[in-house]
């Protein structure tokens, strides 16, 4: 299994920015949500590269299982 | 997946802000529990702290932003870091000390911490799926 990894950059304001890696599917948003509901509120939430390619892998699955269901 | 997250810290939870304060070096008056706050009236707060200066600070309970917010009369303020100054520096070691405890909770590593010339602190933490 993958290593996960959590990067947090702390502003001296306490503004938290937090980029978070290696998870499968929604995982990551399980890994994070404790210590975001501790911190505060969330104002900005974007997933990254790496989750929009297992994305497309999974629409692609999906094609073929229909063409061979055409076929 | 992979996510980025931009969060506003609220001081939520009373230990970490507790611990936050100690580190600090600021002493808690578990004694006296008022701060004189806005228009000279004495309010009743949940930590109670007094600065150098003779400056009095106290956290209350807000139901309504559901986090301890700062009381203090500002007239009276003459502690040596201007008042953002000193609730930014709370407020930052408050997400420090959060971040750190829930993760150990979830069985993450601190790997690497560093301090950078802008005042912020870099984190990375890790774990090995069992």
């Amino acid at each position: 299994m993958p290593q996960r990894t959590l990067r947090f950059k702390i502003h001296q304001d306490g503004k938290v920015e937090e980029s978070v890696d290696g998870f499968i599917g929604d995982e990551c948003n399980d890994a994070t949500k404790n210590i975001e509901d501790a911190l505060g509120e969330v104002k900005v939430k974007k997933s990254t590269s790496e989750a929009f390619i297992s994305k497309q892998n999974k629409n692609l699955t999906t094609i073929k299982n229909e063409s061979n269901v055409t076929f | 997946m992979s996510h980025f997250s931009k969060i506003k810290t609220k001081l939520k939870d009373k230990e970490p802000l507790i611990q936050a304060l100690d580190q600090l070096g600021y002493i808690i008056d578990y004694e006296n529990k008022f701060v004189k706050g806005f228009r000279g009236q004495f309010t009743a707060v949940d930590i109670s702290l007094n600065l150098s200066g003779n400056t009095k600070v106290g956290f209350k309970w807000d139901e309504n932003s559901n986090s301890y917010e700062l009381v203090t009369d500002l007239d009276l303020w003459n502690f040596d870091l201007p008042v953002e100054r000193f609730i930014s520096k709370v407020t930052q070691l408050y997400a420090y000390n959060t971040i750190i405890s829930k993760t150990q909770e979830d069985g993450y590593q601190l790997v690497e911490q560093k301090n950078q010339n802008d005042g912020s602190i870099e984190l990375v933490l890790t774990k090995w799926d069992s």
